[in-house]
């Protein structure tokens, strides 16, 4: 999975990245590790990608990466900012 | 007459030194405590201004400039508003190179967009509030109908029509909220009739990626060229912003100023790179430590390039006060019959949108004229 490329941009700023997407007219804006993961998504990765890269940088365990990862691609995809 | 420089008093503290926030070998100097609460939206509104707040955000972030909680959650909040409203511009470019593209009309990106993802390391430092867009100067007129055709609104008319195609900078279009400025050359007056125009298209240009699209750009060199033209005549004070996108380059292209050079002097523009990476390096404290700087900073324009130069270090610039030297510098006796043709006996629709009445615009043309005879 990765993010989706047209209609969306983003930047960074301070800590956090600031989202806008023109296909439905809206911006968010992501902080802490959703930002980190945000970065990752801009190429292709999977699940397990995410968790290891989550757990390595702020050392927490396997199972609390996963349920935030999870958490956070739920977001994204019912948002419509990942690629199909 | 020696070349009128900025004086740093023009910037409040420490502007100069958030301009310069991550450029190795900056002297600038930071403040050991946060601001009080007035110099701090001084300084905010002037970021704003000089369109360098996401300089400010990092020099807050990284503790270069000391804050308060509230002084970085308010400078944070107000970048994030002003990257959602570049990042919409983006978005808007996107959709006008693909009608250029379409209508087969070949483009460069300039400016913001561009140098922002090309130059920066990252394109969150550099904001813009429009788009600039260059065009050959043949397929100029068909641009605009293009764009206009797509909704643009011109904000001026032509005083003739093909004016702005042979003469003139290009023009500004009115999109959703934004302005576009469509160019043909870098600037008007002199210094843009010396611009071989040809050169700007003679390679394929530089490719940047934009939301998931590839756009064209100005390749290195022609893209510091206008960096510098934009730096040196395009604002009085100096903008900020547009110094960093000099430095900036001057990092990438190091010592390797040959084809740079070769450019300006081919064009005969020498003055306007060696003003605006003199003042660059004056301003943003930098060491002129590498070859096209040293030569910048010992340059000597000569008294008619000051005399240019003059017309735009100025904070009163006038269209046509720069339209007095254009006629002047335009080579051919038939382009200047065509030129002060258009500018006395403009079509009414021009006249309109500039002046209230023939007497108004008497006034004004007599004023200018002595403005323009002044600064030859």
């Amino acid at each position: 999975m990765r993010l989706r490329e047209n209609g969306m941009s983003s930047r960074q700023v301070g800590g956090d990245v600031v989202i806008l997407d023109m296909e439905n007219s809206r911006y968010l804006t992501v902080g802490g590790s959703g930002a980190f993961l945000f970065d990752l998504l801009h190429v292709e990765r999977d699940r397990d990608e995410l968790v290891r890269a989550l757990c390595d940088e702020f050392d927490v365990d396997e199972a609390t990466a996963g349920r935030d990862v999870d958490a956070f691609l739920t977001e994204l995809s019912s948002a419509g900012l990942l690629s199909a | 007459m020696a070349r009128r420089q900025c004086a740093e008093d023009n910037y409040p503290q420490p502007l100069l030194a958030i301009a310069t926030h991550g450029l190795p070998g900056s002297t600038r100097t930071w403040p050991d405590a946060p601001l009080d609460d007035e110099s701090w939206r001084t300084v905010r509104r002037a970021a704003r201004s000089h369109r360098v707040t996401g300089l400010l955000v990092a020099a807050v972030d990284d503790g270069a400039l000391p804050a308060t909680a509230a002084q970085s959650r308010d400078v944070r909040a107000r970048h994030a508003r002003t990257m959602v409203r570049v990042m919409s511009l983006e978005q808007e470019l996107i959709g006008i190179v693909g009608l250029l593209d379409r209508h087969g009309i070949d483009h460069r990106v300039l400016k913001g967009t561009a140098v922002a993802h090309l130059d920066y390391a990252d394109p969150a430092l550099r904001s813009f509030i429009d788009l600039d867009v260059l065009v050959r100067g043949e397929a100029f007129d068909q641009a605009v109908r293009v764009l206009t055709g797509a909704g643009f609104v011109r904000t001026l008319m032509e005083p003739r029509p093909g004016f702005d195609r042979r003469f003139d900078k290009g023009t500004t279009l009115l999109g959703r909220g934004y302005e576009l400025d469509l160019h043909r050359t870098f600037v008007l007056g002199p210094w843009g009739l010396l611009i071989e125009l040809e050169d700007l298209w003679r390679d394929g240009g530089a490719e940047v990626v934009v939301a998931g699209r590839t756009i064209r750009a100005l390749s290195r060199d022609t893209r510091f060229l206008h960096a510098c033209y934009h730096a040196a005549l395009g604002d009085w004070p100096l903008r900020l912003s547009s110094l960093r996108d000099v430095a900036e380059m001057l990092r990438r292209i190091g010592d390797d100023a040959g084809p740079v050079r070769e450019l300006a002097a081919r064009w005969g523009v020498e003055a306007i790179v060696a003003a605006a990476v003199a003042d660059t390096c004056r301003l943003l404290g930098i060491a002129p430590e590498t070859e096209l700087a040293r030569w910048a900073v010992a340059y000597v324009p000569s008294r008619r390039d000051e005399a240019k130069l003059a017309l735009h270090t100025t904070a009163d610039k006038t269209f046509a006060a720069q339209a007095l030297a254009t006629l002047m510098a335009l080579p051919r006796l038939r382009d200047k019959a065509a030129y002060l043709g258009a500018l006395v006996m403009p079509e009414p629709a021009y006249v309109g949108d500039r002046h209230p009445s023939a007497l108004a615009r008497f006034r004004y043309g007599i004023r200018e004229v002595k403005r323009g005879w002044a600064s030859r």
